[in-house]
């Protein structure tokens, strides 16, 4: 992740029995940025709240998963999209703390804050010989 | 970035359907790009309810106007690449945002505007816009004089 983030492809998604909708899984489009002290995804998930996102992580893994709160309309007489699940996997890079990852849902954008592991450093007393 | 990717002149479809033909009939086909927002309409009796997508679409920059036949929709979708960080918690980043880099930028961001032309004239009063989760949903219902009438038919006796 610290200069792609890689995506896993096989076996990331549930196999089509698992999944409880018949309609379509979306891989959300993402933007990834870095600051001072963390990586900062932000995934679009048009239709999905606080209570239809979800986030997990396994070892360096993380997989974002969303829904539309509401059901999609029965019939369009005209549509560009259609709603359905998102879905989406990322590889972590070795230097994100996974215990501290934050994330927050408005309008629809999930921001995923990914903060890095500070570096350890610790003072090795030096004694007279 | 994306500027030009999000505001188009419009008036054009991408995908031109029956069904397209018969609730924008007026709309020219062979639009190369995609419109942004993508929408989506659907009838619920007389009302009309179109859908549009607008991810990350700040609430205080959306306009939704009326122009006799068309419905426009317009506002801007900041890079949040720019902003002081969502979920911070040093409120100090705020004062002074770190310097950032960008490895991947798939969303889209700028101003748009996008005008979507209706069969028939449009009541204004019937007019109702909701933003909720990143989706705009516009409901309206056409104009008395354009709404189908039903024509009593006399038999001869």
């Amino acid at each position: 992740m610290k200069n792609e983030s890689n995506e896993l492809t096989l076996g990331s998604k549930a196999p089509l029995e698992a999944r409880p909708e018949s309609r379509p899984t979306y891989r959300p489009r993402v933007d990834l940025h870095e600051d001072a002290d963390a990586y900062v995804l932000i995934a679009d998930v048009p239709g999905a709240d606080e209570t239809t996102v979800e986030l997990t992580v396994e070892k360096n893994v993380l997989k974002l998963s969303a829904r539309p709160v509401a059901a999609a309309d029965a019939t369009y007489e005209y549509a560009e999209f259609e709603l359905g699940a998102y879905e989406r996997v990322f590889r972590l890079a070795e230097d994100v703390d996974t215990s501290a990852i934050d994330a927050i849902v408005q309008n629809g954008v999930v921001h995923v804050r990914l903060p890095r592991k500070k570096p350890e450093t610790r003072s090795i007393p030096v004694r007279v010989g | 970035m994306l500027f030009s990717d999000l505001l188009f002149p419009v008036r054009e479809w991408p995908r031109m359907s029956d069904e397209l033909l018969r609730l924008f009939p007026r709309t020219a086909p062979g639009l190369a790009r995609r419109p942004f927002p993508p929408v989506a309409s659907t009838q619920d009796g007389d009302t009309t309810v179109i859908r549009a997508l607008v991810p990350g679409l700040d609430p205080a920059t959306l306009s939704v106007e009326i122009e006799g036949d068309e419905l426009i929709l317009a506002g801007e979708i900041a890079d949040l690449a720019t902003l002081p960080q969502v979920a911070a918690n040093d409120s100090s980043e705020a004062v002074a945002p770190p310097a950032r880099r960008t490895y991947r930028k798939e969303r889209g961001h700028g101003r748009f505007e996008r005008r979507l032309r209706l069969a028939f004239r449009i009541e204004r009063e019937s007019v109702d816009a909701e933003l909720a989760r990143g989706i705009l949903t516009v409901r309206l219902q056409p104009a008395q004089e354009d709404r189908p009438q039903r024509i009593p038919v006399r038999t001869q006796s």
